[in-house]
């Protein structure tokens, strides 16, 4: 009886070593994947940019802080620091502003409702390439059927150049990125939504609340959490956003659309100065690391808040 | 277990262990052999070579190198050359990021002037002084660009000049004729202008074609007798670059259709919506085979100089033997190129290429060159060749040209003065000097 007793608690031991290893042999292959495809590149993105590395000028050599003190000097990556948060700002409000609108409206009874949520998924459906290219024709300054509309609206006859009009170029690609951005807001906005117990608003109608007093004190509150978390997504979709401004616009014109994604493309594949761009992805790093942390602070701060 | 244990379960379909490795074996085998290249005489299959360009992508080229390169597997079996490469606008990018690598993926592949000279001093090609021997003819003198310590390293296989093309019937139409000089031209561009329908003239100016827009763009100021760069100095608020802006702005204002990228461009001069291109001579051939109109090509003349200095950048696009390739597959490379430059096969290429600038003495038929009825403008306009252009920035041309748009953008978008943006342009083009040469 003692025999069995050590066996079987020796195999528990043996077991329990097991089943301490198992986890770690389960998760080595996503670990060995993202150190080689992902941790690797970003290192040696890092070291890249303390080196020179410049294709047809010698071999690469260590330049210390040079691309560092050069970034900063640079008034094109202040520019494209500027466009980034600009862009990322006003994606984000807007994106996420009117999915939640978008939200609230198909979270109504109404008849059609599932055809109009379907129709409100279209734009975030539709490829980025074909969409771009739409919008890119739309907005020609003389083939563009937006000229037509234009000029119905309003008393001019000359309309405005659109992409190629350094004051309404941003605005635009805005405009454009939130109206391909938004259905997915919305989607998970109405996901939220429709989990909000209904009990809540009848509570809060016996209390004599408003609809916007509902709102306010049922709705948003359930949604904060949520909407923090697409805010961090949005600003890291935003920032991450190329083929739209590259497409659209190419940065232009005269960089007003240059975002650090467009900085890092160019200085490596089209002035092939590999090193700079790897030393603006590393600003753009800090920069997506700062605005995560920043909002992590901001959940983090709401989630004491609402349980104080 | 019995033999016939075993055999019966096997006929049952199932796979033993043994068979599994062997059949794995097989397979990983077959999927290695064909990337290993043993020489000729051990494969007794001909010796593939890869020729990179973007020849392939481009309307009427790629059919002429298609025929050619059929014609030559027909008159030999030793040899098979394969199509590899890109579309024009990532070419020139893909193949620095090859090179940069370590090897060019191909063996045999074509350059612009600029990228070739970059390509060159890197050690990416290989000479090919013995080609010319062998195929017995003699390279025009304007291929010793082409040269490294006195060898040819790259044999100029098509060489373009910038002129203006145009559609003599839209000029018919408007009762106008070629321009006498540069105001005369701005003229004619804003009389043969009416939006949205026709348009005077194109030239690429979108942000999102900063290579195109710049390699067009350097002409501008070659109409005014400038150059961008003198050596290691450039001469961005030099005169005739001001000069040759201004005069962009003004066709920009008044005749181009702005905002429309170079693609769509091409088509609506293929359908006579365009009147005149600022372009290379090379780009016709697309207009001959890429259009609905079968008047146009008949329709298109180039016109004769009529700007200061009369020059037109012109460019030579050497084809490459890759000198990191086998051994043997540089000797074979070697072997087509002869095949390629012997005068009757250049002669073949260059008129299914419709090309005008022979790269060989006696490489253009006297009766060929008579039915180009569009080339009389680029013969009768004198060649400035690259690095005259653009002086020691030959090897940086694309950084160059990425200081250069943004203001030029600027310039067009009427948001600063064309002095003004070329005198910062110029600042930016001294620190990239600084940095690049100094290197």
């Amino acid at each position: 009886m003692a025999v069995q007793a050590t066996v079987s608690a020796s195999n528990a031991v043996v077991n329990h070593k097991r089943r301490d290893y198992l986890p770690y042999m389960l998760v080595l292959p996503i670990i060995v994947y993202e150190a080689i495809f992902i941790l690797i590149p970003i290192l040696q993105q890092v070291v890249s940019s303390f080196t020179s590395d410049v294709i047809g000028i010698g071999t690469v050599r260590w330049v210390g802080l040079d691309n560092y003190n050069r970034l900063f000097a640079d008034r094109n990556f202040w520019n494209s620091l500027r466009v980034t948060l600009a862009f990322m700002g006003g994606t984000v409000i807007l994106s996420v502003g009117i999915g939640l609108l978008a939200a609230l409206l198909l979270n109504q009874n109404f008849r059609g409702r599932s055809v109009a949520r379907g129709i409100m998924t279209m734009p975030w459906a539709i490829p980025d390439l074909p969409a771009i290219m739409v919008f890119f024709w739309i907005l020609n300054p003389n083939f563009g059927v937006i000229n037509l509309f234009v000029r119905w609206i309003l008393p001019i006859d000359q309309t405005p150049r659109w992409l190629l009009d350094i004051n309404l170029a941003l605005p635009l690609v805005i405009a454009i990125a939130a109206w391909k951005a938004f259905p997915f807001y919305g989607l998970v906005t109405l996901s939220v939504l429709q989990s909000i117990p209904h009990d809540l608003y009848e509570a809060a109608k016996v209390d004599g609340a408003t609809p916007l007093q509902s709102f306010r004190y049922v709705t948003l509150p359930e949604l904060i959490p949520t909407l923090m978390l697409m805010g961090i997504l949005a600003c890291i979709f935003a920032f991450r956003q190329f083929a739209l401004i590259f497409l659209s616009t190419g940065g232009g014109p005269a960089r007003t659309t240059e975002t650090l994604v467009i900085s890092v493309y160019k200085a490596a594949f089209n002035s092939f100065d590999f090193s700079y761009g790897a030393t603006i992805g590393v600003a753009g790093f800090v920069v997506v690391f700062a605005i995560t942390v920043l909002f992590a602070y901001l959940q983090r701060r709401q989630e004491a808040v609402a349980s104080s | 277990m019995s033999k016939s244990t075993k055999s019966s379960k096997n006929q049952k379909g199932g796979m033993s262990r043994r068979d599994f490795l062997k059949l794995g074996a097989t397979g990983a085998a077959a999927a290695v052999a064909p990337r290993i290249d043993f020489p000729a005489f051990i494969r007794q299959s001909p010796m593939d070579l890869n020729l990179l360009t973007w020849f392939w992508t481009e309307p009427g080229r790629g059919d002429a190198w298609r025929a050619m390169i059929a014609k030559f597997h027909e008159e030999q079996s030793d040899i098979r050359i394969n199509e590899a490469g890109y579309g024009e606008n990532d070419y020139f990018q893909q193949i620095l990021i090859q090179a940069r690598s370590g090897r060019i993926d191909g063996d045999l592949f074509t350059e612009t002037p600029d990228g070739f000279l970059r390509l060159a001093a890197a050690g990416h090609t290989a000479s090919v002084e013995d080609v010319i021997e062998r195929a017995g003819v003699t390279p025009v003198p304007a291929q010793d660009m082409l040269r490294i310590d006195g060898d040819l390293h790259g044999l100029d296989i098509v060489t373009v000049r910038f002129g203006l093309v145009y559609n003599s019937a839209l000029f018919d139409t408007a009762g106008v004729s070629e321009p006498t000089d540069l105001d005369n031209w701005v003229e004619i561009a804003t009389t043969l202008t009416e939006r949205p329908n026709q348009f005077g003239i194109y030239s690429p100016h979108l942000a999102s074609e900063p290579f195109t827009v710049w390699f067009i763009l350097q002409q501008w100021a070659v109409l005014y007798d400038g150059i961008w760069a003198e050596g290691q100095n450039p001469l961005l608020n030099s005169e005739p670059v001001i000069n040759g802006l201004k005069l962009f702005k003004t066709m920009y204002d008044n005749a181009m259709p702005q905002g429309t990228d170079v693609g769509t461009a091409n088509q609506l001069f293929a359908s006579s919506k365009i009147a005149q291109n600022m372009v290379v001579s090379a780009a016709v051939n697309q207009w001959k085979t890429n259009t609905e109109d079968p008047e146009l090509y008949n329709n298109l003349r180039s016109a004769a100089p009529f700007w200061p200095g009369n020059k037109g950048i012109t460019r030579i696009h050497p084809i490459c033997v890759n000198a990191n390739t086998e051994p043997e597959k540089q000797e074979a490379a070697k072997e087509f190129l002869s095949w390629l430059y012997k005068l009757e096969n250049y002669q073949e290429l260059l008129e299914r290429c419709l090309d005008v600038i022979p790269a060989i003495e006696g490489g253009i038929r006297p009766e060929y060159r008579e039915t180009l009825t569009w080339a009389d403008g680029y013969d009768a306009t004198e060649a400035i060749t690259v690095p005259e252009v653009l002086g020691d920035f030959v090897l940086f041309n694309d950084e160059l040209g990425q200081v250069v748009t943004p203001y030029f953008e600027e310039i067009l978008a009427g948001a600063s003065t064309v002095e003004d943006a070329m005198e910062r342009a110029q600042v930016d083009a001294v620190a990239l000097a600084e940095r690049v040469f100094s290197a």
